[in-house]
């Protein structure tokens, strides 16, 4: 009888990979396909991808001609002149349309009683003016003592991109200051104040209907 | 300082950057040997010492004969490369200071590029962290007598999130890339093809101006006018996002949270649900005192 001889794999060896492909993959950050010289292929058909680039050239030509209005022209340069950062601005517009269409929405529903609309259009009405305020207030109080040290460590680490990233740092504070009023603080602080606030009409209005019934 | 294990008894002992350290320090918390075992020698082709403390380059363990080997990025062992490009952890470094620890972070470079290209998005991108971490998270929290309810406000925080970041990437996508289109252009033929006249002051360059703070900022007309037009239409169009979420919530519900989220699921009406069809089938010419089969569930729109 032959027995079958089984291969030792010693699984503890650790794996040596040749020394020159390992470096240069690591030391590249580029990614498989790139080294290959290979192209991933689109999962969009090509129609599409030539449907949308034309689409967009579109686009790119209206904005051209948006840009040569002269009241665009205007606003920009005076935007610039001024030094007005006006992203927050935008930012704290958007959220107040936002709201106002949410309570127009409450206010024309059918479905939601009579008695529950006002209560609802409260909350949003407080938490729409408290969010905007503290978002004004957060944002000049980061301005003011928080976007320093981010300068000088944006500077340190990078040396020729600093200048872009510090305007899209910018950019970018503003709009999560103010996304973080509107999304977090303001259904989680707000909305007990208006609650609270809310009862207290309700009270009142109850309050003064006994009076009338006495 | 800090030592590899190259075989059963010796070890390599070489200085180390900061991210090697945190690499390891990674390395160490994903494999999460004990700390005798990893003291022991036991551990056969494992290129780390590490016990599984936050601060373990301190605890570095020194055994067998060491070899200085300064500077040197690679593993003689294994051939591994432990450079990691600038990818630090939170973990990392205490000599950092908080705004250094966050600005070497990968995800920062990549936000703030694209809250300078794409505003909308990246303003959904930073909601949806908000909306799928952090709300949830203290809807949660909060003591609920009935876990559905926290569940219900939890989840469609996350779908509100969700949805948002899938309008702003179909809606305002397009304009972020007709502007890199004009961007190239401007940079290589003038802006002739797109701006025509409007290149004159879009293609001037950044002004430099110092904060009263200190802050060196760098303004031009150009980022003014690609702010206007990557944010600008969301102004416009945020009441179509409401109306968007307004109206895919009760499909989220219907299918997604009352099916699998909800400890509780609502269970179905007893009654039949007639549709208007099956009402005119059971219609019949009753007495005048008696109400006809239709308007017997009939309560108006409200319903």
């Amino acid at each position: 009888m032959s027995i079958p001889i089984k291969p030792f794999i010693n699984r503890n060896i650790p794996r040596q990979l040749p020394r020159v492909i390992s470096t240069n993959v690591a030391r590249t950050n580029a990614t498989a396909s790139q080294i290959c010289g290979m192209t991933a292929p689109s999962l969009i058909p090509e129609f599409i991808r030539k449907g949308a680039d034309k689409s967009i050239d579109l686009l790119a030509r209206g904005i051209g001609k948006l840009a040569q209005n002269k009241y665009v022209k205007g606003f920009t340069e005076w935007c610039v002149k001024k030094d007005i950062d006006y992203t927050q601005h935008l930012s704290a517009a958007c959220a107040n349309v936002l709201n106002g269409f949410y309570m127009y929405n409450v206010a024309t529903s059918k479905k939601i009683e009579e008695e529950q609309k006002k209560p609802l259009m409260l909350n949003m009405f407080i938490g729409t003016v408290l969010s905007t305020a503290g978002g004004y207030a957060l944002n000049g109080a980061i301005d003011k003592k928080l976007i320093k040290p981010f300068e000088n460590a944006i500077k340190k680490t990078y040396d020729t991109k600093a200048d872009d990233l510090m305007k899209g740092f910018k950019v970018a504070k503003s709009l999560m200051v103010f996304q973080l009023l509107y999304r977090f603080v303001c259904p989680v602080v707000a909305t007990p104040i208006a609650n609270h606030i809310s009862n207290k009409l309700r009270e009142k209005k109850e309050g003064d209907k006994g009076n009338l019934t006495v | 300082m800090f030592g590899f294990y190259t075989s059963n008894t010796e070890m390599k002992v070489t200085t180390m950057s900061v991210q090697q350290l945190n690499f390891n320090n990674y390395k160490a918390h994903r494999l999460r040997q004990p700390m005798q075992s990893l003291h022991s020698n036991k551990i056969m082709g494992k290129d780390f010492g590490l016990d599984d403390s936050m601060h373990s380059y301190k605890h570095a363990v020194f055994k067998g004969n060491h070899e200085s080997n300064i500077n040197n990025q690679i593993n003689t062992t294994t051939g591994n490369n432990y450079n990691l490009g600038g990818r630090v952890s939170f973990s990392g470094d205490p000599k950092l200071t908080f705004a250094e620890k966050v600005v070497k972070a990968k995800w920062f470079k990549s936000f703030c590029e694209m809250a300078k290209d794409n505003s909308a998005v990246a303003e959904a991108v930073g909601a949806l962290f908000i909306t799928c971490g952090m709300r949830p998270l203290t809807i949660m929290a909060m003591p609920q007598k009935d876990v559905d309810k926290n569940r219900k406000a939890a989840s469609h925080s996350i779908a509100s999130g969700v949805t948002g970041l899938i309008f702003a990437k179909i809606a305002y996508e397009p304009f972020s890339a007709a502007m890199k289109k004009i961007k190239t252009d401007l940079d290589k033929n003038g802006g002739k093809k797109y701006l025509g006249s409007a290149a004159e002051y879009l293609s001037k360059p950044d002004i430099t101006r110092v904060a009263k703070n200190g802050v060196i900022k760098k303004v031009s007309n150009y980022d003014c006018f690609n702010q206007l037009i990557t944010y600008g239409p969301k102004v416009f169009t945020s009441s179509i996002l409401a109306a968007f979420t307004v109206g895919t919530m009760p499909y989220i519900d219907k299918y997604i949270i009352d099916k699998y989220i909800l400890k509780n699921k609502p269970k179905p009406t007893d009654k039949p649900v007639f549709t208007t069809y099956d009402h005119f089938k059971f219609v019949t010419f009753k007495r005048a005192n008696q109400e006809p089969a239709v308007f017997q569930s009939f309560k108006g729109v409200t319903k």
